[in-house]
């Protein structure tokens, strides 16, 4: 884990810099990371550019509520885009499970490429998990962040993690046996 | 094939190129244009606060300040009024006359200016006389020339409502 020397140098930096610039630096650090972890989260590239730009745009309607320091603003913008992906999930719900079916019939004729059929079974089987637990599997085995680091930035213990990991496992090993995904 | 090298081929962020340059300017500004707007908001809140309080205490003196100035009118009517003490010394006047004092009915505003330099604590007396309805008109002594003051005898004529004709006729060496 990468832990910056010069913390206090960034928080005393922080200070100076107008709510604009320390958001433009924000965005320019963070953006590319927040789109790859937005299209694990939701698997759909507008939906994914979408949750990024809202992320980003709470940061800068209350730029007092992100927290100074580069490792605690970014653990803030993933939290934040966590619980846009929770929000957006209640409600689409329904035409969630449209998008499945629809994934459903491509696996089983239209895309007949391996690639994407593995895509398309693991698509499916994270849209199953709770928003919170897809988030921990995608931070955890996706982007190979270390339990600590995961819990740091969704804001729980790592006894959470750790406990949304194994649930997450069981579920997703179901899912796939059942889609013929793993063996 | 175990779970994690599953997850890692359907990766649906694997091949992506992520946002294009476009993608991201577009997204910059607008993220960015959003932060003035919320500061903008932020200064208008004190501010608009600010002004309610202004106005509030404007408002709150300007009805303050209106029922005093009833009173201060009041008060000074109280002042124009002629005072009971006055009036009496028409009494006083008439049954023990000199020639050199004031007339017994003097107008209003005369006997106003009296009181108030001469007498200044009969205030109190006048306020229960004041809200009484005007007396009946009493018979006004006819001015008296100042030539009879010359004179050893001095008259006072009063004329009554109903028309009866009262004259004194004062003595003065009989004092």
């Amino acid at each position: 884990m990468n832990i910056p020397v010069t913390t206090n140098a960034i928080l005393d930096s922080a200070k100076d810099e107008t709510p604009a610039e320390r958001l433009a630096k924000l965005f320019d650090t963070h953006q590319r990371r927040l789109f790859q972890l937005a299209l694990r989260l939701s698997s759909d590239r507008e939906e994914a550019r979408d949750l990024v730009q809202e992320a980003f745009l709470r940061a800068a309607r209350q730029p007092r509520a992100v927290p100074g320091g580069e490792p605690a603003g970014e653990a803030w913008l993933v939290r934040t885009l966590v619980n846009l992906c929770r929000d957006r999930y209640r409600r689409l719900a329904v035409r969630s499970r449209a998008r499945q079916e629809l994934t459903r019939e491509e696996r089983q004729g239209r895309h007949p490429e391996e690639t994407h059929v593995a895509r398309a079974t693991v698509q499916a089987a994270l849209e199953r998990l709770s928003p919170r637990r897809r988030a921990v599997v995608v931070l955890h085995e996706l982007e190979e962040r270390p339990v600590r680091e995961v819990a740091r930035l969704l804001g729980v213990t790592e006894v959470t993690v750790r406990w949304h990991l194994l649930a997450a496992r069981r579920e997703l090993a179901k899912t796939l046996l059942a889609e013929g995904g793993l063996s | 094939m175990n779970l994690k090298d599953v997850l890692r081929k359907g990766d649906p962020a694997a091949d992506d190129p992520g946002l294009s340059p476009e993608e991201i300017q577009a997204m910059r500004r607008t993220v960015l244009a959003a932060v003035p707007e919320s500061r903008r908001r932020a200064w208008l809140i004190p501010v608009a606060t600010a002004a309610v309080l202004i106005l509030a205490a404007i408002l709150g003196l300007s009805l303050w300040r209106q029922p005093a100035q009833p009173t201060r009118l009041a008060s000074e009517e109280r002042a124009v009024a002629p005072s009971p003490a006055q009036r009496g010394r028409v009494g006083e006047g008439s049954s023990s006359p000199t020639p050199k004092r004031p007339l017994p009915f003097p107008p209003p505003r005369q006997g106003a200016g009296e009181g108030a330099t001469s007498h200044p604590d009969r205030e109190e007396k006048v306020v229960r006389v004041h809200p009484r309805p005007r007396p009946a008109p009493v018979p006004k002594p006819e001015p008296v020339e100042q030539a009879r003051t010359e004179t050893p005898q001095q008259q006072i004529q009063f004329s009554t409502p109903g028309g009866t004709r009262v004259i004194w006729v004062l003595d003065r060496t009989a004092e």
